[in-house]
């Protein structure tokens, strides 16, 4: 269960720290990463389990641009794809959906009930032996 | 020409196809001494050509008794052929007429006196006459009312009929009430075929239903414009309300999460006070937002109030930029006062002035880097008092200029959602404008190159 990594992509620090801190709980360590180009090259180096992103970041590539980047990459195909938002879930999910993600939560959440969800994916996925 | 004799030698003459029936009634003529009115048969003549005849008969009597009856013909070709042409005329007159009342615009045709000698349709409902009122009157009855004008009409008229066209005269023609209805007239003169004159045909345009038709363009136009006005705001709206419930998501996101690992989880006092602060600096940006909507919908709704009193802005300037100080070290940027020392104290609602002040300050720090410069300033001006705040940042982009104060509309991308909702400015001007008559605008060379943010407060709430 130790070999489970997770990198988080998001430009608010706190978010970053919460989903951290909560992964970290669980025994998983987790890379963080502001914008799209370094969370890529975040997951290209420690090569996640799990990727966390939000669906707005600075930059040129937003976090669904990402999302589709590392989804059709073979190397990623069985990793757990994250997107969080604030915007508004029913305006975003359909893009994210489209872009390869497991699942588009929306903010505020609760770090439980975020466990909770990421918990059962990593299961579907086998991740957690 | 006598009984059967007679029709045994006429038969000769008369058409085979007609033979029979001619007989028929000539004997039924004899026998009940009926007249036969022009009826009409072929005759047969001895070279063959067929000639077409009409026959008038009439019974003669003899002791009483019909013995026979005379004939008189005549060539019917020629009476068939008037009657024909006469018909054609009268078909033609009907269709001219039928045109004439078809179209739109007003008709009048004119005798070579003047006189009136139709009106169509339109014209009789313009002027609001019967359909044989108007026929036989001189035309000035229905052309203009006022003598002078109707000199000049007639001048014009007596022109036209020497060129033979009036094109576009504007005038006015007069209905039956004596009201005067604006026409454009056009006209040409009917000749004959030996170019004497036979009359004019007036054609007016009613210039009260264009004017009708105008306007209901223009309001036409106008509908068009504010559909896609209230489109246009309409979008604004709903991503001002996304904008809005972005903002409100970001802060409750992070109480959320640290609340609950306060509530949940064991951790060092230390870590524990740490997430208090997060909690509780979140909790003030989030307040202020909530603030800022709440004043924005006050405003929308009219219903924002102030408490003017006689205070001194240097005061207010000063303790605005206090609470800011902190923020201001925080980023390392130098945070300066020049105040004015011959302002005295002027009346405005103190509260809301140093929200503006710390709103433009707030901006000013957000947007300068550290070691720049922002500048607090209060000079006295001819129609009141001005506050300015000048920094060295980022500056302004003079396209983006007229949407810094408009409150739907964030300059720049959604990227930059986390520098704030951007309803600071919005209410400021409004607060100055709109509360205290003054007036709130900024200036910005550019990009990069800073921007000084100012108001008035004008000087009938200036008062020393």
């Amino acid at each position: 269960m130790s070999a489970i990594k997770a990198v988080v992509v998001d430009d608010n620090a706190l978010i970053r720290d919460i989903v951290a801190r909560t992964l970290d709980a669980k025994g998983i360590s987790t890379a963080e990463a502001t914008d799209a180009v370094s969370g890529y090259r975040a997951v290209e180096r420690d090569s996640p389990n799990l990727a966390v992103i939000d669906v707005v970041l600075p930059g040129e590539v937003d976090g669904v641009g990402l999302c589709k980047l590392l989804r059709n990459d073979s190397r990623y195909s069985n990793m757990v794809i994250v997107m969080i938002t604030a915007s508004d879930k029913r305006r975003e999910a359909e893009r994210s959906i489209a872009a390869g993600a497991d699942i588009l939560i929306g903010k505020p959440f609760s770090p439980k009930q975020f466990w909770y969800q990421v918990d059962s994916l990593l299961k579907d996925r086998s991740v957690t032996q | 020409m006598d009984g059967a004799q007679g029709d045994i030698r006429l038969g000769r003459f008369i058409h085979p196809d007609d033979r029979q029936s001619f007989i028929g009634d000539l004997d039924q003529a004899c026998q009940c001494g009926k007249f036969l009115e022009r009826r009409s048969v072929r005759l047969v003549a001895s070279d063959g050509r067929v000639k077409k005849v009409e026959v008038l008969g009439e019974p003669r009597y003899a002791d009483g008794r019909v013995n026979g009856v005379t004939l008189t013909w005549k060539d019917a070709a020629g009476a068939e052929e008037t009657r024909a042409s006469r018909e054609e005329i009268e078909s033609l007159h009907e269709i001219i007429h039928r045109f004439v009342d078809s179209l739109l615009d007003p008709v009048v045709i004119l005798s070579n006196e003047a006189r009136i000698a139709y009106v169509n349709e339109p014209c009789r409902k313009m002027l609001g006459y019967g359909r044989y009122e108007l026929v036989g009157k001189p035309a000035a009855a229905i052309l203009e009312k006022d003598p002078e004008r109707y000199s000049r009409a007639m001048i014009k008229f007596i022109k036209s009929i020497r060129s033979g066209a009036l094109a576009g005269a504007s005038t006015s023609w007069i209905g039956k009430k004596g009201t005067e209805v604006p026409v454009t007239m056009s006209g040409s003169v009917i000749r004959g075929q030996g170019g004497d004159l036979m009359g004019m045909v007036l054609v007016g345009r009613d210039e009260r239903e264009n004017a009708l038709l105008k306007d209901l363009e223009k309001r036409n136009d106008e509908l068009a414009r504010a559909y896609d006005e209230l489109r246009r705001l309409d979008r604004m709206k709903d991503d001002f309300l996304s904008l809005v419930g972005h903002e409100l998501r970001a802060p409750l996101a992070n109480i959320l999460g640290y609340a609950e690992f306060l509530s949940e989880w064991d951790m060092e006092a230390e870590e524990k006070s740490k997430f208090i602060k997060i909690i509780y600096h979140e909790s003030q940006r989030l307040t202020r937002l909530v603030n800022d909507i709440l004043d924005l919908s006050r405003m929308e709704a009219g219903r924002m109030s102030y408490q003017y009193v006689t205070d001194s802005i240097n005061r207010v300037a000063m303790a605005a930029a206090d609470g800011l100080r902190a923020d201001a070290e925080k980023k390392n940027v130098i945070l300066d006062l020049s105040l004015s020392q011959v302002l005295g104290k002027a009346e405005f609602d103190p509260d809301r002035i140093q929200q503006v002040i710390a709103n433009v300050i707030h901006n000013a720090i957000k947007f300068t880097d550290a070691g720049k410069k922002v500048t607090v300033s209060t000079v006295p001006v001819e129609d009141g008092l001005m506050v300015s705040v000048a920094d060295e940042g980022e500056g302004i982009d003079p396209a983006d200029a007229a949407r810094v104060f408009n409150k739907f509309e964030q300059v720049g991308d959604v990227s930059n959602h986390s520098k704030g909702a951007g309803l600071g400015m919005p209410i400021a001007k409004q607060i100055i404008e709109e509360g205290h008559g003054g007036r709130m605008w900024f200036e910005s060379p550019g990009r990069g190159l800073g921007s000084v943010f100012s108001f008035t407060l004008p000087e009938r709430r200036a008062m020393k």
